[in-house]
């Protein structure tokens, strides 16, 4: 190591600092080292290689010391060995990422751990929304908007005509029915307004008359040229089905003593169920 | 039923071997077992603590148990009663047993309670939910042999999935706790919640190990500084990073529990628990096989956790080379379900030396014993040969005698509904 040392003291500080040490004036001493030759015949065919990097000031002072030396084989303590070694246990390249959490979330928690948990879950990453999607959303808003307050036409009319100034706002009993319409057509089975029992006869009434009365202001409303909200398809009416009437079913045959007797009565009702007119009328 | 059971002529057992697997076989088929000669020439003649300590746990779950010992404690009697869990009423409080485990249990660690209970828990009529406690409830591992509760939890727990069961599972750690050093306590806490009852486990197919996609792990330390577990987690990661790059070893660092002595005079009336490090490392396949390791500080010291990290590494490599689709800390669990599951052949490959230890072949003889069929063993074969032995063991169909009686009442119910 000694001889090298002593050849880098001749470099001096601008030389080091130069891009390039190919233009630098060989020395005329001979004793370049081989590495240096090369680099000086490749330099001249090819581009200039790029420079060493510059070494930090501490590490050139000490190898100017060792010049007053001589030929002292000792080259003193070194600074190193007063270091104290640091040995870091962490993984340097090993960061604590989103995935690592919510893999520590279900490895530590005090269910054990299963292997659908620990899957990675693929991050989507949000887009920036562009024009056009934003006035398509804004359409589609407007759109919904209209549509409800189509929907509401009938009430707010209805709230409007009572008061003297009009109003675009549902407010009181208004608002209630209302609600309750966004509900039904978010599909809630029935209104919360109906009563739930009452007297057959009256409940027909109501239907008859609520019918009735949407048909005429729908008629109206053609009549006058006025465009309502759709029409929503009534459910269709479930037609009386003829009870399903089998072998193993309730009421079919006598079981006793873990024999199950089919009575004549209980053979004709079975077998005799998909003919239609034949049986007497009026009869069961 | 209950008149027949006692006339019922005990299963004849001797020596102290396998115990907790006859009284486990015992108390799932409904046998009563005599156990003699135990410890019959010892110097310490009859049960020890911790095996008293766990009859104890088995009477706090079961209801109508009966158990005799002779004088000397060389003899047992167990008529087992039905497996209630922690109903209110028979030992629990608040839907919780708390199982104290005093101190002279302490060489054994608490998965010795946790993993036999976790057997029984499934069968059980109600649900399952008991705090461990107490100066001698050791969390980590022990020398002894005993796996750590985190390996309980992360690879044992998991295997009961494959039975069906794996709803309402779990085990939390409330206070960790190492293996004491001399008069020292413990004083760890762990609490299993068990609430997924069946009424037969699910037939087991487990033929295929695959290749191990992933390894995770826990570096616990209890009262000493956390970089032992970052020392510990750099060397297994080292190690088995070249073989897996999923792996991901997780630090828990916390105080030691404080256990309250009665000694008079002394300042705050509590004194700390042991201290100690340990790793538990857990491996699972592409298939859903798990291997595990587990390596703890010796109570007295003295090693460092470099060295704590790099055995646990091994071991886990050695367990994986063991091969088969069950690891040997598991083994009895997975066959014991097995043959308390239905009336059919369920089958799982296990590496030879897993096979070949006491435990398990003593576990096919009293099986066998307890009225269930013997077991079928052959070569795996196929292409990838490990040396595996393919295991067939056929289920007793008995499986929850108190889900059953459940069951039937409520399908004669039915039946009334019916009519």
């Amino acid at each position: 190591m000694a001889p090298t040392l002593g050849k880098r003291k001749r470099i001096t500080r601008e030389e080091l600092e130069r891009a390039s040490r190919s233009p630098s004036p060989s020395s005329d001493s001979g004793a370049e080292d081989l590495q240096a030759i090369f680099r000086r015949a490749f330099e001249a065919k090819f581009k200039p290689l790029p420079a060493e990097p510059k070494k930090p000031k501490p590490e050139v002072a000490p190898a100017e010391e060792s010049e007053e030396d001589g030929d002292s084989d000792w080259s003193g303590i070194s600074d190193t060995e007063n270091d104290v070694e640091v040995i870091e246990y962490k993984d340097s390249r090993h960061e604590r990422d989103e995935h690592e959490r919510a893999e520590m979330k279900a490895f530590m928690s005090s269910k054990p751990p299963t292997s659908a948990a620990a899957t990675p879950k693929n991050v989507t990453i949000k887009k920036k929304p562009d024009e056009a999607e934003l006035t398509e959303t804004a359409n589609l808003q407007n759109d919904l908007a209209l549509q409800k307050l189509l929907r509401e036409s009938h009430l707010l009319s209805a709230a409007s005509s009572k008061s003297s100034k009009s109003i675009l706002e549902a407010t009181g009993i208004a608002r209630h029915k209302s609600t309750d319409l966004h509900l039904q057509s978010l599909g809630a089975k029935a209104s919360v307004f109906t009563q739930k029992k009452m007297p057959m006869a009256q409940r027909k009434h109501m239907v008859l008359k609520a019918r009735l009365t949407e048909e005429k202001r729908r008629s109206e409303a053609k009549e006058a040229g006025i465009v309502l909200e759709t029409a929503k398809k009534s459910a269709k009416v479930e037609r009386e089905r003829k009870r399903e009437r089998e072998v193993g079913g309730p009421s079919i045959g006598r079981f006793k003593g873990g024999t199950l007797s089919l009575s004549r009565k209980d053979v004709r009702s079975i077998t005799a169920g998909g003919g239609k007119g034949k049986g007497k009328k009026g009869k069961r | 039923m209950a008149a027949d059971e006692s006339l019922q002529a005990p299963l004849n057992f001797t020596g102290h071997r396998h115990l907790i697997t006859r009284l486990l076989l015992a108390t799932l088929s409904g046998r009563p077992v005599r156990i003699s000669q135990i410890r019959s020439s010892s110097t310490n003649p009859g049960l020890t603590r911790h095996e008293t300590n766990f009859i104890r746990l088995l009477d706090a779950v079961t209801n109508g148990s009966q158990i005799q010992f002779s004088m000397t404690g060389t003899t047992l009697v167990y008529r087992p009663g039905l497996i209630t869990g922690s109903a209110e009423g028979l030992g629990a409080s608040g839907g919780v047993i708390r199982h104290e485990i005093p101190g002279e249990c302490r060489k054994k660690g608490v998965s010795w309670w946790l993993v036999p209970l976790c057997v029984l828990a499934p069968f059980s009529k109600g649900n399952m939910n008991v705090v461990f406690h107490g100066e001698g409830c050791v969390t980590s591992s022990t020398l002894a042999g005993d796996v750590s509760a985190d390996t309980v939890r992360t690879a044992i727990l998991p295997l009961y999935k494959n039975f069906g069961i794996e709803r309402n599972i779990e085990l939390r750690i409330l206070k960790r706790s190492c293996a004491p050093a001399g008069g020292k306590g413990a004083g760890g806490e762990v609490q299993l919640v068990f609430n997924h009852q069946v009424r037969l486990p699910k037939t087991l197919h487990l033929l295929n190990p695959g290749r191990v996609k992933k390894i995770r792990g826990v570096a616990y330390c209890v009262e000493v500084p956390k970089t032992n577990n970052e020392r510990m987690i750099f060397e297994a990661r080292g190690i088995l990073n070249k073989f897996v790059p999923d792996t991901f070893i997780f630090a828990d660092a916390s105080p030691a529990p404080l256990i309250p002595i009665t000694v008079k005079g002394h300042p705050s009336g509590k004194v700390k628990g042991a201290v100690g490090f340990g790793m538990s490392l857990v491996a699972e396949s592409s298939t859903g096989c798990i291997y595990s390791a587990d390596v703890c500080s010796p109570p007295d010291g003295g090693v460092p956790a470099d060295e704590i990290g790099k055995q646990c590494a091994y071991q886990l490599l050695e367990k994986i080379s063991q091969a088969g689709c069950v690891e040997s800390v598991a083994a009895p669990t997975v066959l014991m379900l097995m043959a308390m599951g239905s009336e059919d052949v369920g089958r799982v490959a296990l590496g030879k030396d897993v096979l070949a230890s006491e435990e398990i072949i003593q576990l096919a003889r009293d099986s066998k014993v307890f009225g269930g069929s013997g077991w079928g063993f052959r070569e795996a074969g196929g292409d990838n040969d490990r040396g595996e032995i393919v295991v067939s063991v056929v289920g007793r169909g008995v499986g929850n005698v108190g889900r059953k009686i459940v069951h039937i009442k409520a399908s004669s119910q039915t039946e009334v509904y019916d009519e």
